[in-house]
């Protein structure tokens, strides 16, 4: 931690800073004021009316309940993604407290009073909003406090379905692994949230006189704001298809801006998290996303990747990697694994009947093997070879499932001991327990060797152009060179990035690339 | 002066009978006290009259109109109303306090300044005490302020619950005093609940002593003291009995002839001092007060 980069990166990012807390306040304050508005009503009608209080108080109480991204979740089936559905959520948060404090400042102000009021001749609404709404104002400020400072906290999630705000930061920061990021979005927003209840505090200490006047000043910037927000609502175009893409994809220099250079189009985009990229795209509220062209769920919800036709994406063929000492003392491995065809559709569905139909890894694997009749060899045909290989995995499902195919396909196909150690955290690591033989194979991507165990300068990347052959012949060597590492066979599968739209949405527009993308956008 | 009748008033609550079958006529008095232990139905009796709390059966009539059909809220806006600690609104100052319901009613801004000055002197606050709010004020403070809110309709009738209740003894004397020397001077008819027997006979020209929501007698103090109806009425008043007869003989008898201040004054002197060390008797303090109306025209 560097406090001057972190300066630095402040002052280069000042405006997006300042962008993204302004998001972040109108987010928060359209979402408290109408929570005001229809909690301090409904608290009133409830004080009124107290058969409801009961069912009307825990109903807001089960909202309070739902996790802050189940809920935002829920909102996208409804009311689709931005700033809508966030604030509308928010809204849901923020009532609890402002309607439990309305009801309980107005049913427990002092009977006597009220008696007094109705003694001399005051009719029921005239003490309802002469003395009951008044007196219990304190109460129902200390409501809008904890509800603003509750929605200065929930605000930040609203990134993750394309509404801004500071989470922009602080999500990009988490994915990035750039803690200047993530301080730049956290702490506006924990200062926001001490200004709000430094703020309203204040509102409640003044005295309730005091109170009483300014309220109607507050309904007033209430209406104004209310009729400013649709205004500008009412503004606002887009492109005739909008993107969803994870702030990683937006950010990297490989990602979204180069992809718009390669193709030379350009289409409206929100960022969004991963998870809910998906559903979005779903529920139709974008039409293009980023992601994985091995991902299950392609399968889950009926995607097409479109053809990355101008090898803009880096490729990321898988093969397995081996050490070069285990590679000469045991050649049949070679022999065995290249055995294994596994193309893109096939990896998509083992990874979907892992990530969605919820089976290990280990079935899925040993299913696949079945299929193929790969496992059931007579023990006399087995390679015959004396010792353990160590079988090792990266931490995600598409890994797991491969490091378990090669572990049984080398266990049943020849007599040698097979011990797996599998999830590790990352390329780093894993390349450092090959160096110190703790492991001897594990699935490795073309394109990772490349461009993250390599990092080969720019004039030679430009002279691989991304080509499939010319990338997997460069790693091979350099591996060996460079780490003792020998690339057996490609497997087939190329888990690269992907552009994705729905199935039907593809037929209907005849998109099948994405230069076909490209010449429908402009 | 305002007459209340009570005719076969009847009121429960849930099965409880808070009052049964109450009559009663009041045509000359000015100050009716309803005086009876807790669960007497002193208070409920009170609330019947401004239609806080609706009959059961029978009927109440104000200078000879029946209550039953008139619309609450515009009965109740000639009527005063007083309860304990004043019962004003926390969040406005006494100005406010004191002109809620002229606003409301749209009384002429004029004419009700001049009230409220005229009040604030009888009750015996300075103007700075109008921008006051009631937390800045004493509990007798407070109280006078109630009064001062229930009178500035120049409601005729003033219905009041308990209203010096919750003071301390010194400050519910001064109250009840200067409250006396309002009466005189504006001449309305109160309706005034208590549970306390010597602000009763204070107080009252007139006495309804109530036990479990039936009248037990009417009458003045000191009809109630020398003249009881029946046994509750006797050991009512058997506690501190000399005091209240004390109290009640110079309060009727003397009243004509000195004013106020001087009766609480010579009251408290006769009854504490003279009486209770001297040793008196109620002959010799028959003979006692004799002498001093005698003294007095002199």
């Amino acid at each position: 931690m560097d406090i001057g980069k972190f300066f630095e990166f402040v002052k280069n990012q000042w405006l997006e800073i300042w962008s993204q807390t302004y998001e972040h306040l109108y987010l928060t304050i359209i979402s408290l004021l109408i929570a005001c508005f229809l909690g301090i009503m409904a608290g009133i009608f409830i004080s009124q009316k107290e058969k409801y209080a009961s069912s009307v108080i825990s109903m807001v109480n089960v909202i309070q309940t739902i996790p802050s991204l189940a809920l935002l979740g829920f909102m996208i089936p409804l009311l689709g993604i931005g700033k809508i559905p966030a604030i509308t959520a928010l809204f849901l948060y923020a009532l609890l407290p402002i309607v439990r404090n309305t009801y309980t400042g107005i049913t427990n102000v002092d009977p006597a009073i009220i008696e007094a009021g109705s003694g001399m001749g005051m009719t029921e609404n005239q003490i309802l909003f002469q003395i009951k709404i008044p007196i219990a104002l304190p109460v129902i400020f200390a409501g809008i406090r904890t509800a603003s400072v509750i929605n200065v906290g929930v605000a930040t999630l609203s990134a993750l379905i394309g509404a801004g705000g500071l989470g922009e930061f602080i999500f990009k920061g988490i994915q990035l692994n750039n803690s200047y990021m993530i301080l730049a979005g956290a702490i506006p927003a924990s200062l926001l949230a001490l200004i709000f209840d430094f703020s309203l505090g204040k509102l409640a200490d003044l005295k309730i006189r005091t109170l009483t006047k300014i309220s109607g000043w507050i309904v007033v910037i209430l209406i104004t704001l209310f009729s400013l927000i649709w205004y500008l609502q009412l503004d606002g175009k887009r492109t005739e298809f909008l993107g969803g893409f994870p702030s990683e994809f937006i950010e990297r220099e490989d990602g979204l801006k180069g992809l718009f250079e390669k193709y030379n189009f350009e289409i409206d985009y929100i960022e969004m998290e991963i998870g809910l990229m998906y559903k979005a795209l779903n529920e139709k509220e974008v039409d293009i996303i980023s992601g994985f062209s091995t991902d299950g769920r392609i399968l889950e919800y009926g995607l097409s990747s479109l053809k990355d036709d101008r090898s803009y994406f880096p490729p990321y063929y898988a093969a397995p990697v081996i050490r070069n000492e285990i590679h000469q003392k045991y050649p049949f491995i070679k022999t065995i694994l290249s055995q294994l065809h596994i193309d893109d559709s096939t990896m998509t569905a083992l990874n979907y009947q892992v990530d969605i139909e919820k089976k290990t890894p280990l079935d899925v694997a040993r299913n696949f093997l079945e299929k193929k009749n790969l496992l059931n060899i007579h023990s006399k045909n087995k390679y015959v070879g004396r010792g353990v290989i160590k079988v090792g995995s990266k931490a995600f499902t598409e890994n797991y499932i491969l490091a378990n195919i090669f572990a049984l396909i080398i266990d049943h196909q020849s007599t040698l001991e097979v011990e797996k150690l599998l999830g590790f955290g990352g390329t780093k690591l894993i390349i450092e327990a090959m160096k110190n033989d703790e492991l001897d194979i594990y699935p490795e991507y073309t394109g990772t060797a490349l461009l993250l165990m390599l990092q080969p300068e720019d004039h030679v990347i430009d002279s691989l152009g991304y080509d499939r052959e010319k990338v997997f012949d460069y790693v091979s060597e350099k591996s060996l060179e460079r780490f003792d590492l020998k690339w057996l066979n490609e497997l087939g599968l190329n888990n690269t990035f992907a552009l994705m739209v729905r199935d039907e949405f593809a037929d209907k527009y005849k998109l099948g690339s994405i230069s076909d993308l490209a010449e429908r956008s402009k | 002066m305002v007459s209340i009748h009570f005719e076969n008033v009847s009121k429960s609550f849930d099965k409880t009978q808070a009052i049964s079958n109450l009559s009663f006529k009041a045509d000359k008095s000015q100050k009716i006290v309803f005086l009876g232990t807790s669960g007497s139905g002193k208070t409920t009796g009170l609330r019947l009259i401004n239609k806080l709390i609706t009959l059961d059966s029978g009927d109440i009539y104000i200078n000879g109109t029946s209550i039953k059909n008139i619309d609450p809220v515009s009965h109740r806006r000639k009527i005063g109303y007083v309860i304990q600690k004043g019962g004003l609104f926390p969040h406005k100052t006494v100005e406010e306090n004191i002109l809620t319901i002229p606003k409301l009613v749209g009384m002429d801004e004029k004419i009700a300044r001049e009230r409220l000055t005229q009040l604030l002197k009888l009750i015996k606050l300075e103007n700075s005490y109008l921008d006051k709010m009631p937390a800045q004020l004493s509990g007798g403070e407070q109280q006078r302020v109630g009064i001062a809110r229930a009178l500035i309709s120049q409601a005729n009738l003033i219905l009041m619950d308990e209203p010096f209740g919750a003071l301390d003894p010194i400050t519910a004397d001064s109250v009840l005093r200067d409250f006396l020397a309002i009466q005189d001077e504006l001449k309305f008819t109160a309706v005034i609940v208590t549970h306390n027997i010597m602000e009763a006979i204070k107080v009252s020209d007139l006495i309804i002593l109530l036990h479990k929501g039936k009248l037990q007698q009417k009458g003045s103090a000191k009809d109630l003291l020398f003249n009881p109806s029946n046994d509750f009425v006797r050991s009512f008043f058997n506690s501190n009995r000399f005091e209240l007869e004390l109290e009640a003989i110079i309060l009727s008898d003397l009243k004509p002839y000195i004013s106020q201040e001087v009766i609480s004054d010579l009251g408290e002197e006769l009854s504490v001092r003279e009486c209770m060390n001297k040793g008196l008797h109620r002959e010799q303090l028959l003979k006692a007060t004799e002498e001093y109306k005698a003294n007095y025209n002199n």
